[in-house]
């Protein structure tokens, strides 16, 4: 039951921004349906004509209406599949903006759990599942369904038992394609998995870097082997599948089969019994038998594809619930509005975090605490806890144990949002997107920027000579930047948002090391007046911060002025002991 | 042209699917005359029935061909289907081999040109259906002629004049629908480009990758409204395309209806007349409209895929020209020394100059380390020294033998990648590649055991034949770190006399990566060695340092003799020595 109300909740959801075409599609349709039905009442008065021989001017009037409705049914089938493009874009639409809404609702955290993303995925894959869905449900409700209706009661008209005789016939249409559906399944695990063997086999021939080993080592031809024997398995588990495919649908002509037949005798039956005349023996025999022909065709298409593309609803009634359980419900009242609050003092209150779908924590019971215009470092290995605690400032994750403190009051999770605002960051994975320099580090501000203050913004990272108004990306025809110049936009880009705090996580890593000094030392002079912490493992660049924390397996295992920390000689010692052996 | 090519290629490597779908394209294309022949006949027996003549084996004889000729009708189907589905698959598995086959003959120069990767993948992505459609297409449209010719030779044995104009009335119908197919093709890619830009607005918008920075950034409202321009614009763009195109096959199709019921109107007045009689009369009628509803679309979905079949062919065929690189040289397990001569080196004649007049010469036993900044060309010298590149300025000489001559495989020289491939074989093959049958469980241990690398017990039964990754049943994994230790066993196990290592991705902490850096050298014993890094603290570890800077060596020498000269190598290692310096002040 639930299945059901989630899914039409969900077909109104997508459906709202389309209203005014899917209605326009199903009255077409509708007149379609009608129009067919029309078809068949002239046809059946020409037969009556012909068959009476009376070939006068009645005849023709009739033939010119036959003539209409050929010609009103061309293109009435030219506006429905019109109609049919403008409600799928419209859906389309629908379908996206909703699948965007809600991505919107989900916090970070959701983003990196499996559960989370498959369900996003699906969605994005059963978008064309669900446009022929609303396309094949409003063509059978407006169209087939009353046209059906309308010949089985014209055939009642003639004579009820035709009427029995065609509702009977059904059945084998309905037989076989419960028969077709069943064996569908079966085979798609198995195939996967030789698709994948087939994929990586011609990865590792067809691709770089992948080739330059695979040459080297004289791999090829193993691959290629492997992968032909792979394909092999492949075709044969598909042909297997064809055969049964082919078995299936002669047995289901067998039925179908049976059904004209049956038709067929039924005429001759009614004809020996002279209970029928000649027109209609004509109408009856095209109706039934065209009819009977296109019932197969829409139980298969239009019913089947319904079935199928149902479960291509829920997939999307799922994502959707997903969202909503996710996403934070806004009744609080008293929320705190960081926007008019300056942040002087962040901390941490034993707080400790772990990641969805990991055993351990990333982090254990941690107390830090920032002040304005302290820069801390964060300095460990990988996998030390760097990154999270980064992101457990920023507020980027929740915090499973203990507290986010700001100004000496908790952040409830509610309030994250607002609280990030205040925030700004030079990721360590920073993004690179397909608009301009100017956009890429003001965003909505580049469109109303003057050119000065751009170069200031501009020459702070070294970016003066750069055209500011071209798109960077190769892929839509503008220019390409090199690691090091789209590392400095990025910290154009957390160091352009107004913010209280500034987090850098490894700002550095794809800048030459002769250029890294230079960088640190921009870094050190952005944060003047406010919070940063720096994440880098390059231990040396931790000495230009006010104070450095170390990380050690989820653990803030020290504290304080670099010089202090050199003296404990403890976990920090030891890692500057150990990078600096290699320059003295 | 391109038509032949294609028709060749599909004979030739399907024959028997090939043949069988055309004969059963031809029976097919028949048949619906011989249907309307044996169901009018029906019709006419029915007729006579009811008008008082007993119903006899004669008429029961017409019954049961009727029935027949609609069971063979359907099994012609459903066999077509099942050959359609074969003949795709078949198509499917010999283009997959071929392009394999060219793609690992190759050049990488032509490999790494950002053109000739786009043509392959344009060819990959055609795989089956291109070629498979075009056949099929052609197919079809060959059918769709055949059953019109068939019906109007019915309609001409009854009146000659009235058939001769039919047929001659549907040339310029299949010449409109031949124009149509091309011009859609083309408008087509107009629309893909702007959807493949909103695409890249939703994956910032809702996108894994963009998470963090969404949270930071405020840009979704401004960037989504710039998904829904973006989105609009290009489903205007795709309704008017479609809007030509439906209404080009209206036009088409009102036209051909009216001439249908022209002949339609003809039929009625010789029913009439009583030429015709009253079965072929209604069953021809049927089959007009049909075949009508047949002309209008099928052939113009059979000609866009024919179009879009030969487009597709002009690319198939430019890829397969494309050179492969010379096999064949002397095999050379080890160097004495190799000589650079005037080395100059660019990727492609547009593209500016990597290497410029390098002169270098590396002796054998050395430990030697290649710094520059990023870009100045060091990954580069490294594939030269492999022999990835013929097309070099100048000569390298090994022994007195130009690389040129020399097989790229099997060379004096094992390289440990920057991105090196995590082959999912089993672990065995990951070490050994194509050596791995000779390598034995005792050097295996070996080598992992001088690596740290205890994997042994972790393997079960099949011990290093598991597989790693997840192809296949019982597998394992690895951390990056112990990867990269692989990789390196990967080098050592070939035995060459020299090994190169070219700089671990920044993945690596320096801690990490400073030990990775003395584990390899110190594996080396007696092999000559190659480390390729920024990591200047490293380079210490050298016997000899190359400065690669500006395309040539501008400084070398040990790392002492570098620093007393005060040059480049001296700046550049004073700047990654500052970090460590300013306490000792």
């Amino acid at each position: 039951m639930w299945k059901l109300r989630e899914r039409l909740n969900c077909i109104r959801e997508i459906g709202q921004y389309t209203k005014k075409e899917l209605w326009i599609y199903g009255l077409v349709h509708m007149v379609q349906g009608f129009t067919s039905y029309l078809y068949i009442e002239i046809l059946n008065k020409l037969y009556a004509m012909i068959w009476a021989k009376t070939f006068g001017m009645k005849l023709w009037f009739v033939f010119l209406g036959l003539v209409g409705c050929i010609l009103i049914s061309d293109i009435l089938n030219g506006l429905v599949n019109m109609a049919f493009e403008k409600a799928q874009t419209g859906i389309e639409k629908g379908f996206m903006t909703t699948y965007i809404l809600r991505a919107k609702n989900l916090e970070p955290e959701q983003f990196l759990q499996k559960e989370v993303l498959d369900a996003q995925q699906n969605m994005k894959d059963a978008l064309e599942g669900v446009i022929y869905f609303y396309m094949q449900a409003i063509s059978l409700f407006f169209d087939h369904v009353p046209y059906y209706l309308f010949v089985v009661i014209f055939l009642i008209r003639i004579d009820v038992r035709i009427a029995v005789v065609m509702l009977i016939t059904f059945i084998p249409a309905v037989l076989t394609w419960k028969l077709r559906r069943r064996k569908n399944y079966d085979i798609s695990q198995k195939v996967g998995e030789k698709r994948r063997q087939m994929d990586a086999y011609e990865e590792y021939n067809t691709t770089l870097p992948a080739l330059y080993e695979t040459r080297y080592y004289s791999m090829q031809e193993r691959f290629l082997e492997r992968f032909s024997k792979a394909m092999q398995e492949f075709k044969k588990l598909k042909t297997g599948y064809f055969r049964t495919v082919f078995g299936v649908e002669l047995l289901a002509d067998g039925l179908h089969l049976l059904g004209i037949v049956i038709i067929l005798g039924f005429i001759v039956y009614m004809v020996k019994l002279h209970q029928i005349n000649g027109a209609q023996v004509a109408t009856v025999l095209t109706v039934l038998l065209s009819i009977y022909d296109s019932m197969g065709r829409v139980m298969k298409n239009c019913v089947g594809v319904l079935y199928d593309y149902a479960s291509k609803v829920t997939v999307v009634a799922e994502f959707l619930k997903l969202t909503e359980k996710y996403c934070f419900v806004d009744d609080a009242t008293d929320k705190r509005s960081f926007e008019e609050e300056k942040l002087q003092e962040i901390a941490l209150h034993k707080v400790s975090y772990g990641y969805p779908d990991a055993d351990d924590f990333a982090i254990k019971d941690i107390s830090l605490k920032i002040s304005v215009g302290e820069v801390i470092a964060v300095v460990g290995e990988n996998g030390s806890g760097k990154t999270t605690l980064s992101r457990l400032l920023g507020g980027f994750l929740p915090v499973k144990e203990g507290s986010l403190c700001v100004n000496g009051e908790s952040v409830r999770e509610s309030e994250k949002r607002e609280y990030r605002k205040k925030v700004s960051a030079v990721f360590q994975d920073f993004q690179r997107y397909p608009l301009t320099l100017k956009e890429n580090i003001c965003f909505e501000d580049a469109e109303d920027m003057a050119e000065e203050a751009f170069d200031r913004i501009r020459s702070a990272v070294q970016l003066s000579g750069k055209n500011p108004d071209v798109v960077l990306s190769k892929e839509f025809g503008g220019e390409e930047y090199s690691g090091g110049q789209w590392q400095r936009v990025a910290i154009a880009r957390g160091q352009y948002k107004n913010s209280d705090l500034l987090i850098f996580d490894e700002p550095t890593s794809a800048i030459d090391p002769l250029e890294e000094v230079r960088i640190m030392k921009l870094l050190v002079e952005l944060c003047k007046g406010k919070m940063a912490i720096l994440v880098t493992h390059r231990i040396g660049a931790a000495s230009l911060a006010n104070r450095i924390v170390v990380m050690k397996d989820g653990c803030l295992v020290e504290s304080g002025s670099h010089e202090e920390l050199l003296q404990k000689k403890g976990e920090y010692f030891r890692m500057y002991e150990t990078q600096k052996q290699w320059y003295v | 042209m391109g038509h032949k090519q294609i028709v060749c290629n599909v004979m030739k490597r399907q024959k028997g699917l090939s043949l069988g779908v055309l004969c059963l394209q031809i029976i097919t294309g028949v048949l619906p005359a011989i249907y309307v022949v044996v169901y009018a006949d029906f019709i006419d027996g029915m007729l006579k029935v009811v008008a008082g003549h007993p119903f006899d084996a004669v008429i029961g004889q017409k019954v049961i061909a009727a029935a027949a000729l609609t069971a063979f009708q359907y099994f012609c189907g459903a066999y077509q289907s099942y050959l359609n589905s074969e003949l795709q698959l078949s198509i499917e598995a010999s283009e997959k081999k071929c392009l394999m086959e060219k793609m690992f003959r190759l050049r990488f120069l032509d490999m790494e040109a950002s053109a000739t990767y786009e043509l392959a993948n344009h060819v990959k992505h055609g795989i089956p259906e291109k070629y498979y459609s075009y056949y099929t297409g052609l197919l079809g449209a060959g059918n769709l002629f055949l059953s019109v010719i068939t019906m109007m030779s019915i309609i001409m044995k009854y009146s000659l004049s009235l058939g001769l104009l039919a047929l001659l009335a549907f040339v310029p119908i299949f010449a409109i629908s031949i124009k149509g197919g091309r011009e859609d093709y083309s408008a087509l890619s107009e629309y893909m480009e702007i959807a493949r830009r909103t695409e890249s607005f939703e994956n910032i918008l809702a996108g894994e990758k963009s998470v963090f920075e969404r949270a930071t950034f405020p840009y979704f409202s401004w960037i989504m409204k710039k998904w829904n321009q973006s989105f609009d614009a290009g489903v205007k763009v795709y309704l008017a395309y479609k809007k030509s195109a439906y209404t080009r096959i209206k036009i088409m199709s009102v036209i051909i209806k009216l001439l249908l019921c022209g002949i339609i109107g003809v039929i009625l007045y010789l029913t009439s007349e009583g030429r015709v009689s009253i079965g072929i009369c209604v069953i021809l009628m049927q089959q007009v409209i049909s075949l009508s509803e047949r002309v209008t679309w099928d052939l113009y979905m059979y000609l866009y895929d024919i179009t879009s079949g030969l487009e597709y062919q002009k690319r198939y065929a430019e890829f397969y020209a494309l050179r492969e690189k010379e096999q064949g040289g002397e095999v050379l397990p080890d160097a004495e020394k190799i000589v650079f001569e005037d080395v100059s080196f660019r990727y492609s004649p547009k593209a500016p100059y990597i290497l410029r007049h390098l002169n270098l010469t590396l002796e054998k036993g050395k430990k030697y380390a290649l710094v520059g900044e990023n870009g100045a060309g060091k990954s580069t010298l490294m594939k030269l020294l492999l022999g990835f590149y013929q097309e070099y300025e100048g000569n390298i000489w090994v022994d007195g033998r130009e690389l040129r001559t020399i097989r790229e495989e099997k060379s004096f020289l094992s390289p440990v990648f920057q991105n090196f491939t995590r082959y999912q074989v089993s672990v065995r093959e990951n070490v050994g590649m194509d050596q791995a049958e000779n390598l034995t469980d005792v050097e295996l241990t070996e080598l992992m055991e001088a690596f740290d690398l205890a994997l042994l017990d972790r393997l079960g039964e099949e011990g290093y034949d598991t597989s790693m990754g997840r192809l296949e049943g019982k597998n394992i994994d690895l951390s990056g770190g112990q990867w990269q230790k692989l990789a390196i066993m990967r080098a050592l196990s070939r035995h060459t006399g020299w090994l190169i290592l070219d700089e671990p991705t920044a993945a690596l902490d320096p801690m990490a990566e400073s030990a990775l850096y003395e584990l390899f050298l110190q594996a080396m014993q007696d092999k000559t060695g190659i480390i390729i890094t920024h990591r200047l603290g490293a380079a210490r570890l050298s016997d000899e340092v190359l400065v690669l800077s500006d395309g040539y060596i501008k400084e070398r020498g040990s790392h002492d003799a570098l620093m007393e000269k005060k040059g480049l190598y001296q700046e550049m290692f004073e700047s990654q020595r500052r970090w460590y310096q300013h306490v000792e002040a």
